[in-house]
């Protein structure tokens, strides 16, 4: 497992995008055994969270998000 | 930890108000619950460029897939799938001998989609109610409904519906549902530089269709034909017509289409009368049997 920082920018589903300090962009999808529901993203909005993903969709550009905390702003 | 400035892009719009019934600037239709929307996709118009594929990637957050060379051509999404809800088709054929260089390519180009069945078996096979036909008369699977069952993949005539292996769930084209719900025009539709995906209300969009088919074979274009629309190939087997239905220049099968796709459900019906005969049958061949040997023969 992997984890990184960042503000969540899009939410769509159960798909979401992060912003890293350095302005770069993650793809993120909800594992099945994710802790997250889809309906829990749009709240998170603009939010700074820690995701913790495991970097195997491997036919994808993008990674499999297991867990979001939410950090303080 | 400091906010990347990027992160504020675009946070509010530009525009101080919504525009009210956009699609009807970029596509000339008004959209409202209760009437029926699909696309008209003229593949004699389609260059290739694959921005439907990028807005709908965009639009929908869709993570990009099938990395690396296929070697199919300019394909590199090579089909549908979960992550891939528009796929436009480099299909390399009709050299023509008598105008084209040596070793160049004549290209059939055509942006695939779902289909947005009338009668859509992908709908009728799920056991959740997670596959719900929208007020726009479109097939949309509810995320948080879906089980991952699976049985609306091998139900869809065209093989458009997709699990996908990260999250367990049904995924497919949703005629941008969202967007329709803001009075706007689906993104690939929009994203179209030559208008080859037209997005309308059905009745025009086939009206539409039918013209250009003649105005084709006026020009000379005598194999073009239509595709889904009611009473011509692909609104075969009681699915009635398709919502995105398709002009063509070759057979169905040359971009990867049924020629006359069925509604599964049609053959619950003989299936369990087959089944119900051939248990009729044995019991019959074994009550025979025992008959016999009771009777010491």
């Amino acid at each position: 497992m992997q984890s990184i920082v960042g503000r969540l920018i899009i939410a769509q589903e159960g798909r979401f995008q992060l912003l890293d300090r350095d302005g770069v962009g993650h793809h993120f999808l909800l594992h099945h055994r994710s802790a997250v529901e889809p309906d829990q993203l749009p709240p998170l909005l603009h939010r700074r969270v820690r995701v913790t993903y495991r970097p195997e969709a491997t036919s994808i550009i993008g990674h499999a998000a297991m867990r979001i905390d939410l950090l303080e702003d | 930890m400091e906010m990347h400035p990027r992160v504020a892009d675009h946070a509010v719009s530009d525009l101080d108000h919504v525009i009210a019934d956009e699609a009807e600037l970029t596509a000339g239709v008004r959209i409202r619950p209760g009437r029926s929307y699909g696309f008209f996709t003229d593949t004699t118009l389609c260059i290739g460029c694959k921005a439907c594929e990028v807005a709908c990637k965009e639009w929908n957050n869709l993570p990009a897939d099938n990395l690396g060379l296929t070697g199919h051509s300019y394909d590199n999404t090579t089909k549908l799938s979960a992550d891939s809800w528009r796929h436009v088709m480099f299909i390399e054929s009709r050299v023509r001998d008598d105008i084209s260089q040596p070793f160049q390519s004549g290209w059939l180009m055509m942006s695939d989609v779902c289909k947005h069945c009338h009668n859509a078996p992908c709908l009728e096979a799920c056991p959740t109610g997670a596959l719900f036909r929208t007020e726009f008369d479109t097939v949309v699977v509810q995320q948080d409904i879906c089980n991952g069952c699976g049985y609306c993949v091998p139900a869809c005539p065209f093989g458009v519906v997709d699990i996908s292996l990260l999250d367990g769930k049904a995924h497919k084209c949703t005629l941008c549902y969202d967007r329709l719900k803001g009075g706007l025009e689906p993104a690939c539709a929009k994203a179209c530089p030559t208008d080859s995906i037209q997005f309308g209300e059905l009745s025009q969009l086939q009206e539409r269709a039918r013209r250009r088919e003649a105005e084709l074979h006026r020009r000379g274009v005598a194999d073009a034909y239509l595709y889904g629309a009611p009473g011509t190939p692909g609104a075969t087997g009681g699915l009635e017509h398709l919502n995105a239905f398709f002009l063509l220049t070759a057979p169905p099968e040359t971009y990867n289409l049924p020629r006359a796709p069925t509604r599964p459900a049609n053959r619950v019906v003989p299936s369990l009368a087959a089944g119900l005969v051939t248990m009729l049958g044995l019991a019959a061949a074994a009550f025979a049997m025992f008959t016999r040997r009771g009777r010491g023969e």
